[in-house]
């Protein structure tokens, strides 16, 4: 059985098609490495000279008199003003993000000032924080406005603190209890960043302390909110805010690195969060053309007659598809990974994964691999059905392209049945092998979002789904009548 | 001698269409048998299901005595067989094609595939891909990788499809060499009877899935009465010295009796007066043999 399998393998490995999906991966990957790095600069690439030029040339076309233009006027104005500002900025910079953020504020209230309402004074205290920016930019570095941000809050939250103490009706306590909570966590995060040297830029993950700070407002809000949702989406949506307040909140806590989306880690679990197009195709060639080419070339005739039973040559050939596909997998994620870490550092993949788990209510901390594994695991069944499916038209017909083209159409077919059952809400699609098939959104302890869809149900329908293609394609082999070409 | 093969009233039908009718032959260690027939005899779907290729509806196949249905393993771990065409993977080198095999017997090892190949002269060319093999290449490929697991019974189905006379000359000399050493018995089939005729020993001749004959080539040699065409100077009373049957054209005569008889006819004709420029003896067919016993059944 082991040389069965031997020789299996060596088949496969001397086709030229696999080393040609190999290297389209390969390939894909480095495609992948590109636009990753494109996609920071995507945003310098649409402020350019030219569209510059244009957008001033146009401003002489604006009615001042009118409100509508007036307020066109400014925003185009400004953002002008602020491009020209950063020109001698990388868009990575710190200065970059400062002039964009503050700046345009700054920027935005001179123009208005000087266009619409014409006050003369307004203008210039408006004129004065700006050039007080550009000094400031100039002589300090990130960590003085950061900090200048840092004193400020903590003077509310001084203020605040006192006022809690003399407040006396019930409604104000909770109301300047719950502002007090955000205004401590907005001071977790910049500690945090000042911590982590995340400085406000477009490199940085600083827009992560942004939203840790909006999610909290948020949670806040809704963690009160006792009401049973009637409406499956506002409860989809609770949990999400949760699951990302309690994720950020532990990372911050615990002082861990936070990724960015594009950071190797995230680009990972992203890649590997549902089944991979490239691995299926993969998958579907081999199991697809694994019998029937035997059939076609006639070598089956020849392996047949060697002693061992039908049963055995055939496991062998699905033994064989297995081992591929893991070994294609793990190939895959290795490309990925040297793709996104040449991208954007490898120094992500070395930091652990936050996960929060509604079923303990508590954050799970683990390695990137056993994480990765997690999710493999949990959409293992398509890749399975789709190789059985392949491997028993293969089987059964001998054809290999209706083998290869049958898989696919089950797997597009797919989603959009999934669209259609969300949409429709046909309670029947729960039963459907491709409704079942994929177990990701069960990970700890996560909601379906079918409506109908069920644990039990999906694993079920799953396994049925797999025994039926698996012991059909054995049976039909055993009696499959080799045919005189 | 023990038999090797068996096959004992096999039927076969594809759904209302009968392909095999009771056909029953056995072969023995050391035996050469031609399976002959037509195309569409039944001769591909015989060998097939000797070989386990198809389901058998009746009967049954005993090969070293097992039996096939309940002991397949056992009963073909002995069998080294060619089907249709020799089937090689053709993106793989000869040498590969034969370690692949190799690799499934437990007593077939490296020195055995050097041996093969050597048998069947393909040293030179053993490490190109078969795609490149000529058809000849192919078909000595496939003799070698049926020989890889010491056979004692070797099926070879149409293996002179696509030899040179030269290729078929080697083929006999190489299966006569192995069944004197190695004492396996040969089924080898073919729609020409005329080709297998220095090949075998045995002859078993099938038509429309039906075994119309199954002998020794010596018996059909019995009906093997040699003609003989004599020249003469002229052929004047010629009708008192031959028999009815005998064929009279120009100045030759055509004649048909044992050795004996030419001697005497010979004399008779020298005291005749009768000037004799040459006496041929014409060789006969198997296929000549055939017709005749069975009365001028067409084989082709």
């Amino acid at each position: 059985m082991n040389n069965l399998i031997k020789n299996e393998l060596t088949k496969i490995f001397h086709k030229k098609a696999i080393y040609i999906i190999a290297i389209i991966t390969i390939i894909v990957g480095c495609l992948d490495y590109g636009i990753i790095k494109l996609s920071g600069s995507m945003n310098k690439l649409y402020e350019n000279d030219t569209t510059m030029k244009y957008i001033e040339d146009s401003l002489s076309m604006y009615d001042l008199n009118n409100p509508n233009d007036a307020s066109n006027y400014v925003e185009d104005k400004t953002m002008i003003d602020v491009y020209k500002a950063t020109k001698n900025y990388s868009y990575e910079s710190f200065e970059y993000y400062m002039l964009n953020d503050k700046g345009y504020e700054y920027l935005s209230c001179m123009n208005h000032e000087k266009y619409v309402t014409k006050n003369e004074e307004e203008y210039k205290k408006c004129e004065a924080s700006y050039n007080q920016l550009l000094k400031d930019l100039k002589e300090k570095d990130w960590k003085y406005f950061v900090n200048q941000n840092k004193e400020m809050v903590e003077e509310q939250i001084k203020t605040t603190e006192a006022s809690l103490k003399i407040a006396t009706e019930e409604t104000d306590k909770t109301l300047l209890e719950s502002e007090l909570k955000i205004l401590n966590i907005r001071l977790q995060g910049i500690n945090y960043s000042l911590e982590r040297n995340i400085y406000p830029s477009n490199k940085t993950n600083y827009s992560f302390i942004s939203m840790y700070e909006g999610l909290a407002t948020e949670w806040e809000s809704l963690e009160k909110d006792e009401k049973t949702y009637t409406d499956r989406n506002q409860l989809l949506n609770k949990r999400d805010v949760e699951k990302n307040f309690k994720e950020y909140n532990y990372i911050i806590e615990n002082n861990i690195d936070y990724s960015g989306t594009f950071s190797a880690k995230n680009m990972m679990i992203a890649e590997f969060s549902g089944p991979i197009l490239f691995v299926l195709v993969m998958i579907i060639f081999i199991a697809g053309s694994i019998v029937s080419d035997e059939y076609n070339k006639g070598t089956i005739k020849q392996l047949l007659l060697r002693p061992f039973s039908r049963t055995k040559i055939l496991a062998s050939k699905y033994i064989s598809c297995l081992i591929v596909f893991l070994m294609y997998t793990i190939f895959y994620a290795v490309v990925c990974m040297i793709a996104y870490g040449l991208a954007s550092g490898f120094s992500s993949l070395g930091e652990p994964v936050v996960v929060y788990d509604f079923v303990s209510a508590s954050i799970v901390e683990m390695g990137l691999i056993p994480y990765l594994l997690l999710q493999f695991v949990s959409v293992l069944p398509v890749y399975l059905i789709i190789l059985t499916l392949a491997f028993f038209i293969s089987t059964f017909s001998g054809n290999t392209a209706l083998s290869i083209m049958v898989p696919f159409m089950t797997y597009f077919i797919s989603s959009i049945i999934s669209g259609l059952a969300s949409s429709m809400e046909v309670k029947m699609l729960k039963f459907f092998p491709t409704m079942c098939w994929n177990f990701n959104e069960y990970l700890f302890g996560g909601m379906p979002s079918f409506k109908y869809a069920s644990l039990g149900t999906s694993i079920a329908i799953t396994i049925l789904t797999f025994l039926i293609l698996f012991i059909l394609s054995f049976i039909l082999f055993k009696k499959k009548d080799i045919k005189n070409q | 001698m023990e038999k090797v093969l068996e096959v004992k009233n096999l039927h076969k039908s594809f759904g209302s269409k009968k392909i095999l009718e009771d056909v029953s032959f056995s072969l023995k260690e050391g035996e050469i048998l031609g399976f002959i027939g037509p195309n569409g005899a039944g001769k591909t779907t015989t060998i097939k299901l000797i070989l386990g290729l198809q389901s058998i509806d009746s009967g049954e196949v005993l090969i070293n005595g097992y039996d096939t249905k309940k002991n397949f393993v056992q009963a073909i771990s002995k069998v080294g067989a060619i089907v249709e065409s020799p089937d090689l993977y053709m993106y793989l080198s000869g040498r590969k094609n034969l370690e692949l095999i190799a690799r499934l017997y437990k007593e077939v090892d490296k020195k055995r595939v050097e041996e093969v190949i050597k048998l069947v002269g393909l040293t030179n060319r053993i490490d190109d891909k078969v795609s490149k093999y000529s058809l000849g290449m192919r078909q000595r490929l496939g003799i070698a990788a049926s020989l890889l697991n010491h056979p004692n019974l070797l099926i070879l189905d149409e293996p002179t499809n696509g030899l040179d006379p030269e290729g078929i000359k080697e083929l006999r000399d190489l299966l006569q060499k192995l069944v004197k050493k190695e004492k396996i018995g040969v089924l080898i089939s073919s729609h020409n009877l005329a080709e297998l005729e220095s090949f075998c020993t045995n002859v078993c001749i099938i038509q429309n899935g039906v075994v119309i004959d199954s002998t020794s080539i010596a018996e059909i040699k019995k009906y093997d009465i040699p003609t003989y065409i004599i020249e003469l100077d002229c052929v004047e009373n010629i009708e008192k010295y031959i028999k009815e049957t005998d064929n009279v054209s120009g100045n030759f005569i055509k004649v048909t009796c044992p050795k004996e008889e030419i001697a005497e006819l010979i004399k008779k004709l020298v005291k005749a007066g009768y000037s004799l420029y040459e006496v041929k003896m014409l060789e006969m067919t198997l296929e000549d043999a055939f017709l005749k016993k069975t009365g001028g059944n067409v084989i082709e």
